[in-house]
């Protein structure tokens, strides 16, 4: 468990704290992308989730004087993003109901289609979007951020078995939805 | 499928922003750095401000016309009709010049995307 804001982190918050803009335009670089997978695995639309990861940053930068190091950077941003997406989706959930998007469109990919890398990427995050919430935000936060369970209970509020579950969870439903909409090829994914 | 796998498939998964994503932010950012050290923009506010100044200076040009005597060699009522003409026309135009800067305020706003 990782327990120290890094030392590069630790400048350039320093820096975002006496006022340097620039510094937090370099903070932002590091971490954009990442976050912005972690609010789409929440509201499932890229360009709302950009929107929603726009005031993030904002509501970050106004916020980071309260950042007293206590615990590590990434762990402070990553329950912002994400309680301000269960914020978002729940203002949102009138709207788009994430229930009736599970269902992915069988059997419309061509050989041609799934060999192209781009394609790969967005039939990965089709099955994605056909994840619940809870179940993709673990998934990302422990695979693709390498949290420890404990950091992501930190970060999510969730209890420690219920994290599990939904790894668990998490993980059948993206294999049953990438098998659903790959078939055969799947074995050929990466 | 193992974990390695799933890995492999989350991190292809992983989103990029808009080119111009941190750009537009620390574009944001500074506006509101710049907003919140000027004035603070109420239309309704200002206007009302404004017009109550107005009209206490019209009440007492008027309180000050009514009584009887001369100013600068000229009769005090018969002032009375130019005075309130130039106040009339004085009150619309600083109607008007808010209005105006209430429109190019929201127009910016709306250029920064700022709600």
């Amino acid at each position: 468990l990782k327990n120290k804001t890094s030392d590069t982190d630790q400048t350039l918050i320093q820096k975002i704290k006496e006022g340097d803009t620039s510094a937090f335009g370099q903070l932002i670089e590091k971490y954009k992308n990442v976050s912005l997978s972690l609010v789409y695995s929440i509201l499932k639309d890229k360009e709302l989730s950009e929107d929603v990861l726009q005031d993030i940053f904002i509501k970050v930068f106004e916020k980071i004087d309260s950042f007293k190091y206590q615990s590590i950077f990434s762990t402070w941003l990553y329950r912002i993003v994400i309680n301000t997406s269960y914020n978002e989706l729940k203002k949102i959930k009138p709207k788009v109901d994430i229930d009736n998007i599970t269902l992915l469109p069988e059997g419309f990919i061509t050989k041609e289609d799934f060999f192209k890398v781009e394609n790969q990427k967005r039939f990965i995050q089709l099955a994605l979007k056909a994840i619940k919430p809870e179940e993709s935000v673990v998934l990302n936060l422990f695979y693709l951020c390498e949290m420890s369970i404990l950091e992501i209970t930190k970060i999510t509020g969730f209890s420690e078995s219920k994290i599990k579950v939904n790894l668990h969870r998490g993980r059948s439903n993206l294999d049953f939805q990438l098998r659903r909409l790959l078939g055969d090829e799947l074995k050929n994914l990466l | 499928m193992n974990e390695q796998k799933i890995k492999e498939i989350l991190e292809r998964s992983r989103l990029e922003t808009s080119s111009d994503f941190t750009e537009k932010l620390i574009y944001r950012i500074e506006t509101k750095k710049s907003e919140g050290t000027s004035i603070v923009w109420s239309f309704p506010t200002i206007l009302t401000v404004v017009t109550l100044i107005l009209f206490c200076v019209s009440f007492l040009l008027y309180q000050s016309l009514n009584s009887r005597g001369f100013f600068f060699g000229i009769n005090r009522n018969e002032l009375k009709t130019p005075f309130f003409l130039i106040f009339s026309i004085l009150f619309l135009l600083v109607i008007n010049y808010i209005m105006k800067l209430n429109e190019t305020h929201k127009q910016r706003k709306n250029e920064l995307g700022i709600s």
